[in-house]
């Protein structure tokens, strides 16, 4: 099986592995004030103290949440700002995109990029308060977005900025640069385990809870904290991340590979700054479906797309805000690479490709 | 891997309310899905996510079985907390434009049912909070007059987290289902120690945690009725998984944990229970043996076995900890704990703030021993009497002064 | 909850515990309230000069507040009432390293000095 499907969710990194029997004896409830619960509350504070040495923010500016979906949910909910001046960019995940009126989508060029001129307009014009949000780093093109400009708008016209950093977390260096009031985080794309996000905020962000209850997370994010998968977080941030230098040079003989095999192949965001492991491509003539069937059964796992549709087929909204033609969105797979990919890995899945091209 | 939890006589644990360890089966079943079988469940193509699908469907059917369910009405959470705020807030919205307003809840609810209900309340809500009788439960015909016809829900928790009484659900849900209201349970304590059928109790909404029955935090479940059918607006949007109110990428291994953690509780509740009985009763008997002025607050039968809150006369809770260092218990919820009101709780029961002050929270669960009981109650005996012996207030008390006769300075 | 070392020594082996037999030479403060969670009965003896000779506590409350009563009855023996009435609560809660919320424990130590002290004197003036 060779695993070509980073962006959907990494293999479990070794050095989580060996962890997880040690966390789960870790079980008090950080909230007991007894041995076992001091132990499990200093567990989480390590980690909430490593992302945030990783972020450059205090530990006190991250909440745990179950995951990148709850954080992007939180993040449009925490601040009041209305609904009608609530704004994301059109490739945003879908966690976003669906709080997000849909005449609130800010349009994106033909590499996905976020138009930064259409950005400025509906900031000049928007109603105090307002909220922004994009994403860092596209999951299906793996299209890297101009942060710091959008931060520097933002910040010039007074609005919240929320940036999606699920994707780039782990991959490329980011931080909660200047004018970035909220940031989605998660920790299975990067090797930790499914069950645990955060979102990051500025200093003195005034939010509201998000879900009620005990009055964990310093009162916004209530609900026992999922120990094992903080702690092992917290081991992944201790350790370094996992090495995604390799990936880049990876990557580009695959895709050197996919030309050399198919004159007609589309590489999408080829021209602008991506993650350096996602290959977002075309094969007009072949099916999205068809062909990651088709690897499947030679037992290599790619998408076509977001994970998070749940089976159907759908268009790609981020493909068709890039406005594809449907002849090459609907021959559009997605490999995403890790650090555990290997020279092997390309060489396999790019034999497999040419047979299929034929 | 199977190895059963350590016993340490210098760290007995007995907080079963606010975590249980997870058990070594449970362990085992999921340590593949954290490692080889790591895909995401929703991605449906690949082989990697048709295992993990497989296995998460595998662990709905068996919550769903310990529950009486079909496993179309079971998703799943991040825990009992999201649970809760999903099946009221959730139904809330949907069924505001409906006319439907006004929530029934009860005073010694968890907190976060309680939170929950504060929140809807600012958003126009009405909400009754029911009292409780001395012994901790509802009284039906409170219950019964409080409904109106904008009434769309009563929230009634199955078991209390800090007394362990058990409200009386079967009587509850009739009342509810005639008059046409829905009726949501806050499970958590009770799932897998007693018996619950959601039919039979004509329950509609049922909360789980994982970690309350030996699976890991993180993980939990909202059994959601299909037939009549309850609409949720979701909490969490995206995806669009768990049938649309439950968006967000699950851990198969945690929900393979709550799974595995259900069936072994369908399968072992009577002996556990059994068990467990026998453990109070040794420990009570051996406590009441040597101390005198002790009280267990809350219905001494409708409870659940495991959980054990006892007032101990004439000594404050936080010291009587102090000198249990070896036990790890708490002295009240584990969400308040750190704050030095007494419970709100034991408050709503009447329990007067002087007992109230000196309450312990014991759990017995499926890894407590005879022996570890036994060390306890010695130790707790040793430390009660030692404290009693510097208690002003047991020395009043001896001498026959009436403790309410005397004009304390409030400080 | 994470107690000083001096907390632990002092709950442990509490000094003082016990009463005194109430008489002309004697005070007796009874501090706090049941429904708080602190009670601080603190007793002295006092000889002709104003010394106190001996000093007694029984505390019901949380570890910091037995230490609090138990130090309060360690410091004030052999000092004057004067010297005794001096004594503030931060000295208490500095030396037994208190966190916040553990303050209130040395203010009601501070009190049961004081209202010891008072009541001994209150019997010097009746019977004077």
């Amino acid at each position: 099986m060779i695993y070509l499907d980073y962006n959907a969710t990494a293999p479990l990194s070794p050095l989580v592995e060996g962890s997880i029997l040690n966390s789960l004896k870790r079980f008090g409830n950080p909230s007991s004030i007894h041995n076992a619960g001091r132990a499990s509350r200093a567990a989480v504070d390590k980690t909430r103290k490593l992302l945030a040495e990783a972020l450059g923010v205090l530990p006190r500016d991250i909440t745990f949440t179950s995951g990148g979906t709850e954080a992007n949910n939180m993040a449009l909910h925490c601040l009041g700002v209305a609904r009608e001046n609530t704004y994301c960019s059109a490739v945003e995940h879908d966690s976003v995109l669906k709080l997000v009126a849909p005449q609130n989508h800010l349009p994106v060029d033909e590499n996905g990029v976020v138009k930064l001129h259409q950005l400025e307009q509906v900031l000049r014009t928007a109603r105090a308060p307002t909220l922004i949000s994009v994403m860092w780093a596209n999951n299906e093109t793996g299209v890297i977005q101009p942060i710091k400009d959008i931060a520097k708008l933002c910040q010039q016209h007074g609005a919240f900025l929320h940036v999606d950093a699920v994707q780039a977390f782990g991959r490329i260096p980011i931080s909660l640069l200047d004018g970035i009031s909220l940031m989605t985080l998660s920790a299975h794309k990067m090797g930790g385990l499914k069950g645990v996000g955060a979102l990051v905020s500025a200093p003195h962000l005034k939010m509201t809870a998000y879900i009620a209850g005990g009055g964990q997370e310093r009162g916004l994010r209530a609900g026992t904290e999922n120990t094992l998968a903080i702690d092992s977080w917290g081991q992944l941030l201790a350790n370094g991340f996992e090495d995604f230098s390799a990936v880049a040079a990876l990557r580009q003989q695959l895709e050197a590979g996919l030309k050399a095999a198919n004159p007609l192949v589309h590489i999408w965001g080829h021209g602008v700054n991506r993650l350096p492991n996602t290959t977002c491509f075309s094969s007009p003539g072949h099916d999205k479906e068809t062909q990651v069937i088709y690897f499947d059964l030679k037992g290599v796992a790619l998408s076509s797309g977001s994970a998070c549709s749940s089976g159907r087929v759908v268009k790609s909204h981020v493909l068709q805000a890039m406005n594809a033609p449907e002849d090459l969105a609907n021959t559009a797979i997605r490999v995403s690479l890790g650090p555990h990919t290997t020279q092997q890995d390309i060489d396999t899945f790019l034999n497999h490709y040419k047979a299929m091209i034929g | 891997m199977t190895e059963t939890v350590k016993q340490d006589m210098n760290h007995i644990y007995l907080d079963y309310q606010a975590t249980t360890p997870c058990d070594p089966r449970v362990v085992e079943a999921m340590m593949p899905y954290f490692t080889q079988k790591f895909g995401n469940p929703h991605s449906r193509v690949h082989h990697h996510a048709w295992e993990a699908e497989e296995a998460v469907e595998n662990a709905r059917a068996q919550v769903a079985s310990l529950i009486g369910a079909d496993p179309k009405e079971v998703i799943f959470t991040s825990g009992a907390t999201e649970s809760n705020n999903l099946a009221l807030k959730g139904a809330a919205q949907f069924y505001k434009s409906r006319g439907k307003t006004h929530i029934i809840t009860c005073v010694t609810e968890h907190k976060c049912v309680l939170d929950t209900c504060r929140h809807l309340g600012l958003d126009g809500f009405d909400i009754t909070y029911l009292p409780v009788g001395s012994d901790g439960l509802i009284n039906l015909d409170d219950l019964k007059a409080a409904i109106r016809p904008e009434t769309l829900m009563v929230s009634i928790m199955a078991a209390n987290n800090e007394i362990g009484v058990l409200q009386p659900l079967r009587e509850i849900g009739a009342i509810c289902r005639e008059a046409g209201v829905f009726f949501h349970t806050d499970a958590a304590q009770a799932v897998g120690k007693i018996p619950m059928d959601v039919n039979e109790m004509n329950i509609d909404l049922l909360s789980i945690s994982g970690h309350k029955i030996y699976a890991p935090k993180g993980v939990g479940a909202l059994y959601v009725r299909r037939r009549p059918r309850v609409r949720l607006n979701p909490l969490i949007n995206g995806g669009g998984q768990e049938r649309g109110m439950r968006s967000g990428t699950l851990s198969p291994a945690l929900c393979v944990g709550l799974g595995e953690a259900c069936a072994i509780a369908e399968r072992e509740m009577a002996a556990e229970q059994k068990r467990t009985t026998e453990l109070k009763d040794f420990f009570m008997n051996k406590l009441t043996s040597e101390l005198e002025d002790i009280y267990i607050n809350g219905h001494p039968e409708h409870r659940l076995a495991g959980c054990l809150n006892i007032s101990f006369a004439y000594v404050e809770g936080e010291g009587l900890m102090m000198g249990i260092k070896n036990l790890s218990l708490s002295s009240g919820s584990a969400c308040t704990s750190a704050s030095l009101e007494p419970s709100y709780v034991l408050r709503a029961l009447g329990v007067e703030e002087e007992l109230a002050h000196t309450s312990l929270r014991i759990g017995i669960g499926r890894f407590t021993t005879k022996e570890e009981l036994e060390v306890a109650a010695d130790s707790i005996i040793k430390t009660v009497k030692k404290l009693r012996d510097m208690s002003p207030l047991y020395e009043m008390a001896k001498a026959g002064i009436d403790l309410k006769s005397i004009q304390w300075a409030a400080h | 909850m994470a107690y000083s070392n001096k907390v632990i020594d002092h709950y442990e082996n509490p000094r003082n515990v016990g009463a005194i037999e109430e008489g002309n030479d004697t005070g007796t403060g009874l501090v706090g309230a049941p429904a708080c969670g602190d009670v601080m009965k603190l007793q002295i003896k006092v000889d002709e000069s104003g010394k106190i000779t001996d000093a007694k506590f029984k505390t019901f409350g949380c570890g910091s507040a037995i230490a609090s009563s138990s130090l309060a009855t360690e410091w004030i023996k052999g000092k004057t009432i004067e010297e005794a009435s001096s004594i503030k609560n931060s000295d208490i809660a500095e030396y037994l390293a208190l966190p916040p919320v553990k303050i209130h424990c040395s203010i009601l130590a501070q009190d049961a000095i004081q209202s010891a002290i008072e009541n001994y004197k209150s019997k010097q003036q009746q019977s004077a």
